[in-house]
């Protein structure tokens, strides 16, 4: 048995040598100038715009039916299917023209009425679509009351008044409208088309048609590879470089820079613990992701809604420790509510996350000892809960992370550890079955109130249960006020009464670090509704 | 025969409501729902639980449930496919899970076979060992580290096979899985083929055909690998069941859009039909080919024939 075990691991180390030998250099990929192979970590969820809620989904759907706007590699908003926009009646009517030579891959001219019927189906309760809230924070006339069931769609704010003359009606002046609009569930909808495919529409690329620069070849719900190519019916195909776009979903992202390694892929998102091993290669790139993290207080539960408990666990975080030791993969502490990139002062250009004027998420021992010391005697909270979910590995360094700073710094505080599955975290959080947890959040649209109307009283995502009358106050004033300014600076106010509170302290703004080819041009990540446009896109 | 036939068959369908119902019951009592989400409103939630039929009392939600499946209509998932039927899923991922799986099991059992035949033919010399050896390997190494290994070496290192599965190349991308999947139904049925062939090779027939003067070629065709077979044929039901629907490690290592990467994915969301579904499925999978195993034994030999046997 000895002689043999010597012959098969001798054997083996052979063959491994021989194999290992033969290593070919890393693959340079994007061979093919034509072609792009994006690894997107979720599968399509449905091609449906009213329906489909990924993150895969929604990058497919927004490449392929296009809008009135579309986002550029700037991150502007760009006329997409409309071609000029008239404002009056203060602001509260908007009358789009939808151009001429806007067509469907199947030939059928795109008419203002697809816009009316996408819309409303968008905005129909027995659709039940993930992101409705967005026809409401559009402004867009009674969007609020038609999600709820309490009015019919028919009475949603937009109508055709021509075949290509669409007029959208507004509650209040929305200075981001155009931002929103590219959004992908804001796409249109071919009536005749819906209608004939019936309940398969959105299922497989063969129940789709397509407004956009590409269309979807081959696919079926399930299949973890989408391969998008050039629609040459599309109004401005002339403009769109890249031939064809493939999407392969890889949940696993050693796997998937494995796969980058390979020449399989051209871009792919790389993890925290990933990221020393590439952030020297060439093709790394350390971008920003829209997601805030926050420790969420349950304002229900006595004692966690201590004032004094809840700032001096806030300041006792010391978030550029976390970010640089724990996250390690471009992960920045915040201190606003409110991400980088998302709004900016309108006169100073100043990004409105550096313009939090609070320092109650600032780092500070002394401040800890001095606000625990008072919530000693306020409150005979002694230990608590800290819930998190498993849908990211980091969850449980920072965690571990927050019970050790807490119970250093507020001496006899005792935190214990929670983990559990996401859906089971945000069951637990909408109960307000909790102590204190560990929450993210992306805006979906971008405008700063996309983060702040959030935390507004009674909203089903303000799941610490803050409440202030006068935060409401502002917010509401905020989201009526035209002049962009005053809006700024009511809106800030009013993330300064919120940082105060500490009810949700925010904690960090993930990295979002990634592979990307060199010769990849206008290929950014974008910080709110659709992440990657292809439009724009070129190889060099 | 056609009374233990149809008593097991009474059993099957009894096994497979406790199941079902004990599932659904557990389901529900779960925390969360498949519409647990930051971006949902109340109304939302509330929209789509009328919306699925999920607003009732359990009982008549399961009823409901027991009522469309005999009509075959499983329901449609909430999350995952998005409205899509659970049988069209189910039927989707599942031809990719079984074209691995057979693959697996016809290549690991021919190479099994025939290393078993060496080992037993050259018992002894250092054939023997190396195939023994191969095997303990086999069945000692979970199929996960043989993944990691070839897929190390063939995707990484040599780039000549993807290591991801690409819906593209579908038969390219499945030969890495297919191996690390049958490493152990080769060490399996090499051990069994080994052992089994020195068995008859030891028995009194075969000695007397040897003593004939038969050439050995001609022995050993037809007096030990067909007694062989029909051994290895009875462990090779359970073993491809085991293939087909045991394979969620390799598939999650491949990224193989199978069944399942499914049943995980609708686990993790909460999606109730495609898990209920699924395990259904997989029920029906394992009982069936036992079922057909256990009367398929009772024809070849009637000893087996259990009730019916004394």
């Amino acid at each position: 048995m000895k002689r043999s075990a010597a012959i098969v691991s001798t054997a083996i180390a052979c063959v491994g040598m021989l194999l290992t030998g033969c290593q070919k250099s890393s693959n340079s990929g994007t061979q093919n100038q034509s072609k792009i192979t994006v690894v997107e970590n979720t599968p399509v969820d449905s091609l449906d715009p009213a329906v489909a809620y990924q993150e895969s989904a929604i990058v497919t759907v927004a490449n392929t039916t296009e809008g009135l706007y579309t986002m550029d590699a700037h991150d502007k908003p760009q006329f997409g299917l409309a071609s000029k926009v008239k404002t009056s009646n203060h602001g509260l009517t908007k009358t789009f023209t939808i151009r001429e030579d806007a067509k469907w891959s199947n030939g059928d001219p795109v008419t203002a009425n697809d816009f009316v019927f996408g819309w409303r189906r968008f905005s129909d309760p027995k659709n039940a679509s993930p992101y409705n809230f967005e026809l409401g924070a559009a402004g867009i006339k009674n969007a609020d009351a038609i999600t709820l069931g309490k009015k019919p769609t028919s009475d949603l704010g937009v109508r055709a008044t021509g075949p290509k003359t669409l007029v959208v009606e507004l509650d209040h002046p929305v200075p981001f409208l155009s931002r929103i609009l590219a959004f992908a569930p804001f796409a249109p909808v071919n009536q005749k088309y819906f209608e004939k495919t019936g309940k398969k529409f959105g299922q497989d690329s063969s129940h789709v048609i397509a407004t956009g620069p590409y269309k979807i070849k081959d696919w079926k719900l399930g299949d973890n590879t989408v391969q998008l190519v050039k629609n040459p019916k599309y109004w401005d195909a002339k403009n769109v470089k890249v031939k064809e776009i493939k999407l392969d979903v890889i949940t696993d992202p050693e796997k998937a820079a494995i796969a980058f390694e390979n020449g399989n892929a051209d871009y792919v998102r790389l993890s925290g613990q990933l990221v020393s091993k590439y952030h020297k290669d060439k093709n790394f790139v350390d971008e920003i992701s829209n997601f805030n993290h926050y420790l969420i207080f349950n304002m229900k539960e006595p004692g966690i809604n201590n004032a004094n408990l809840r700032k001096a666990i806030s300041v006792s975080l010391n978030r550029k420790e976390i970010t640089t030791h724990i996250l390690k993969d471009g992960s920045v502490p915040v201190h606003s509510m409110v991400m980088r990139k998302l709004g900016k002062n309108p006169k100073t250009g100043k990004d409105f996350a550096d313009e939090s004027t609070t320092n109650l998420s600032q780092y500070s021992p002394a401040d800890a000892k001095k606000y625990w010391n008072k919530a000693k005697s306020e409150t005979k909270l002694r230990s608590f809960t800290l819930l998190y979910d498993d849908s990211d590995p980091s969850y449980s360094n920072v965690a571990a992370y927050i019970k050790a700073q807490v119970e250093k710094n507020l001496p006899g505080m005792k935190v214990n550890l929670q983990q559990v599955s996401k859906k089971t975290r945000l069951d637990k959080m909408a109960k307000s079955n909790f102590d204190v947890g560990i929450s993210r959040w992306a805006p979906d649209y971008g405008d700063i109130s996309a983060v702040l109307n959030m935390y507004v009283t009674g909203n089903a995502s303000n799941y610490a249960k803050w409440s202030d009358p006068e935060y409401d106050r502002l917010i509401a004033q905020a989201n009526k006020e035209t002049d962009l300014s005053k809006r700024y600076q009511l809106l800030l106010k009013a993330n300064n009464i919120l940082v105060d509170s500490a009810a949700c302290p925010p904690l960090y703004q993930a990295g979002a670090p990634v592979l990307r080819r060199t010769n990849i041009k206008d290929m950014p990540m974008h910080i709110s509704g659709v992440p990657l446009v292809f439009k724009y896109v070129y190889i060099k | 025969m056609k009374k233990y036939v149809l008593k097991r068959l009474l059993i099957a369908v009894v096994t497979l409501f406790l199941i079902t119902l004990i599932l659904f019951v557990m389901e529900k009592a779960m925390p969360g729902s498949p519409f647990n989400d930051e971006k949902m409103s109340h109304a939302q939630v509330a929209a789509l639980y009328r919306k699925y039929g999920l607003d009732g009392p359990i009982w008549l939600q399961f009823f409901n449930y027991l009522k469309n499946m005999i009509t075959g209509d499983f329901g449609v998932s909430y999350t995952v496919q998005v409205n899509t039927p659970v049988t069209t899923m189910i039927f989707q991922h599942f031809k990719i899970s079984l074209q691995i799986g057979l693959q697996a099991t016809i290549l690991g059992s021919i190479i099994g076979f025939f290393m078993g035949v060496l080992a037993a033919v050259k018992k002894g010399t250092i054939w023997d060992n190396l195939m023994t050896g191969i095997s303990v390997l086999g069945i000692s190494l979970p199929n996960f580290v043989v993944a990691l290994i070839i897929s190390l070496i063939f995707s990484y290192k040599l780039m000549v096979l993807p290591g991801t599965y690409q819906q593209t190349q579908p038969f390219v991308s499945s030969i890495l899985p297919t191996i690390a999947l049958s490493t152990f139904t080769m060490a399996s049925i090499e051990r069994y083929v080994r052992n089994d062939m020195i068995t008859i090779m030891d028995s009194d027939y075969y000695r007397l055909a040897d003593s004939k003067g038969i050439k050995k070629y001609q022995l050993i065709m037809h007096h030990v690998i067909r007694n062989t077979l029909i051994s290895v044929i009875t462990v090779l039901a359970p073993l491809m069941i085991d293939l087909i629907a045991g394979s969620m490690v390799i598939e999650k290592a491949f990224a193989i859009p199978g069944l399942g990467t499914l049943y995980i994915s609708a686990i993790q969301a909460n999606d109730y039909n495609v898990v209920l579904g699924i395990t259904f499925f997989y029920a029906v999978l394992f009982i069936g080919i036992m079922l057909v195993v256990d009367i398929l034994y009772g024809l070849i030999d009637p000893r087996i024939r259990l009730d019916e046997g004394e």
